[in-house]
């Protein structure tokens, strides 16, 4: 499988806190990787990890398959916390210094990609009289320059109206669409996160908790019949029998939660009168928000 | 890395600092060759023992009749003071705005972000040398009576050591911006270096470990018998500036490769 991203017990301590802990991380080739977690988790620790902005205490990092050397910077574009832009200059200009460092010359890619993010190439408006969104997407833009194969973005709607959330999330899906390219977004916003990620990883207290597809996920949040009943074995016998249940799973040794569509009275009645007690039975449906505050360990807003 | 180069001179070439602090380095160059012609033609030296009357006061040691130690006197020891201090507003600018995050990762970015300082520095030194011996020559034969203009391998050794001067001392500004990764501890160390505050503190602290000769050695000796060491160019001078030139990178370069952004 080609990992555009692969790390092995990845580790970050300041002094005595373990900032990442052992973070097994693997973002395959055309992923959007949400990365989740809540405030101090971890997350921009890791992606700064990635980007080689810090150095890791332990562990390894594989990109594009190898270990980093001189090349990956110009296969990785990034906005990691605030956009990195002089106050003074245009965006253009800020585009365009970046640009020279990076040895391109390419003067329409700079203008193609202030359009992509709606912002006017001609404008000599100096960046310290933008509003936030401007400047997200302006560091948006310049994550893309020299069309990178991996994107990482943190936390790029924070601040944003809705307008503006809307704008990076068509943009997140035009690029990975159009250009198949491979972006890791982090976020505690779960509801945007999730109508664009299609892997997950979920950090907790500088843990990689879960790695999760967005298929699983949603086969784990689909809605159940939970069955609490004295005899699993045998009311499986019966349900199998009766209505031929393909897709359940016993969670422990009473507990039954079924996915297949059912009437559940009647299952109750066919349970019933074949002597098996039934203690409790009901419908559940776990939402994406509860699975997720669930890993990460929080009751509230991650 | 010579990308990189080009875009901190691009970047130097669109910041209204440096266009500001070249006017103002001109416009003071200009002021003290004005107030120095006036001050030889009236022949009106004060000594230590009268008591100062009010008014702007420059203490010069000698008559300043030669391109040379106009240069020197006046152009070359503001140029210092005043780049310097758009050096270290330039330098912490990257820290500060964050736009570090965006060149650390290039290519050879962690060496590429201190070894382009050096280059800037280099401009910027040229820069003063260009109004320092631009302006002399221009105004030098109209304000002073008697004014020479050295021969040209005269001017050109002098050039040559005032530009690795200039690279030292910008170097220095350099580790200590990126050390503390602001302007303020730029400009205090220009201060300080520059005006010769620095130089008896060190002396008494070499005098203590009886290094007191190693004194002679420091740039704020240097920078204050700066017309000397151009008169009588030593190969110790130079040696000396260079150990400075590789200590100072060296060191910048020890710390942008250490430390987390």
């Amino acid at each position: 499988m080609a990992y555009v991203i692969e790390t092995e017990n990845l580790c970050k301590q300041y002094k005595e806190t373990m900032a990442v802990s052992g973070v097994n991380m693997h973002v395959q080739k055309g992923d959007i990787y949400g990365f989740i977690g809540r405030n101090g988790a971890g997350k921009s620790t890791t992606l700064k990890m990635l980007n080689g902005l810090i150095y890791p205490s332990a562990g390894k990092i594989r990109l594009f398959g190898e270990e980093r050397n001189q090349y990956s910077g110009r296969r990785i574009g990034a906005l990691i916390e605030n956009a990195g832009l002089y106050p003074h200059l245009s965006a253009y200009a800020n585009m365009n210094l970046k640009a020279t460092a990076m040895g391109l010359h390419q003067p329409d890619e700079i203008i193609a990609l202030l359009s992509l993010v709606k912002l006017d190439f001609k404008s000599r408006k100096p960046v310290k009289k933008f509003s936030l969104g401007m400047k997200q997407r302006l560091g948006i833009a310049m994550a893309l320059l020299g069309q990178p194969d991996l994107l990482i973005l943190d936390e790029p709607i924070n601040g944003l109206d809705p307008e503006g959330i809307r704008e990076i999330r068509e943009i997140i899906t035009t690029l990975n669409e159009q250009r198949g390219m491979t972006i890791i977004i982090s976020s505690h916003i779960l509801g945007e996160l999730s109508k664009v990620a299609t892997r997950y990883g979920i950090i907790r207290a500088g843990e990689l908790v879960e790695e999760i597809s967005a298929d699983d996920l949603d086969r784990k949040c689909r809605s159940y019949l939970s069955l609490v009943v004295d005899d699993p074995k045998r009311a499986l016998v019966i349900l199998e029998s009766q209505v031929d249940i393909q897709d359940y799973q016993v969670i422990d040794s009473h507990e039954i939660w079924i996915y297949d569509e059912l009437d559940s009275a009647q299952v109750n009645a066919w349970l019933v009168s074949s002597q098996v007690q039934v203690s409790q039975l009901y419908y559940q449906k776990q939402d994406l928000e509860s699975y997720f505050l669930e890993k990460i360990g929080g009751t509230s807003n991650a | 890395m010579l990308n990189m180069m080009k875009a901190e001179i691009k970047r130097l070439w669109l910041s209204k600092g440096f266009w500001i602090s070249l006017v103002v380095l001109t416009g003071i160059y200009v002021l003290c060759i004005v107030m120095q012609s006036n001050a030889q033609e009236s022949m009106n030296w004060t000594n230590t023992s009268a008591p100062a009357e009010p008014g702007v006061y420059l203490t010069v040691d000698e008559v300043v009749s030669s391109l040379n130690t106009l240069a020197t006197s006046f152009g070359f020891s503001f140029g210092i003071l005043i780049m310097g201090i758009e050096l270290a507003g330039f330098v912490a600018q990257e820290y500060s705005s964050g736009f570090v995050k965006q060149t650390i990762p290039l290519a050879n970015g962690r060496s590429g972000i201190i070894l382009s300082k050096l280059v800037v520095s280099g401009f910027l030194g040229i820069t003063i040398l260009f109004v320092s011996y631009g302006v002399g020559a221009l105004l030098g034969p109209i304000f002073m009576q008697d004014f020479v203009i050295e021969p040209a391998a005269t001017l050109f050794s002098s050039m040559v050591l005032l530009f690795l001067f200039a690279l030292a001392f910008f170097s220095l500004e350099t580790f200590v911006c990126t050390l503390f990764r602001n302007k303020t501890s730029g400009i205090v160390i220009d201060f300080l270096v520059a005006s010769g505050m620095l130089l008896g503190i060190g002396q008494s602290l070499l005098a203590m470990v009886d290094l007191d000769g190693l004194a002679t050695y420091t740039l704020s000796n240097y920078l204050m018998h700066i017309t000397d060491e151009v008169t009588d160019i030593s190969l110790n001078t130079v040696l000396v500036l260079f150990v400075y030139l590789i200590v100072y990178n060296g060191l910048s370069l020890w710390i942008s490769h250490r430390r987390d952004i």
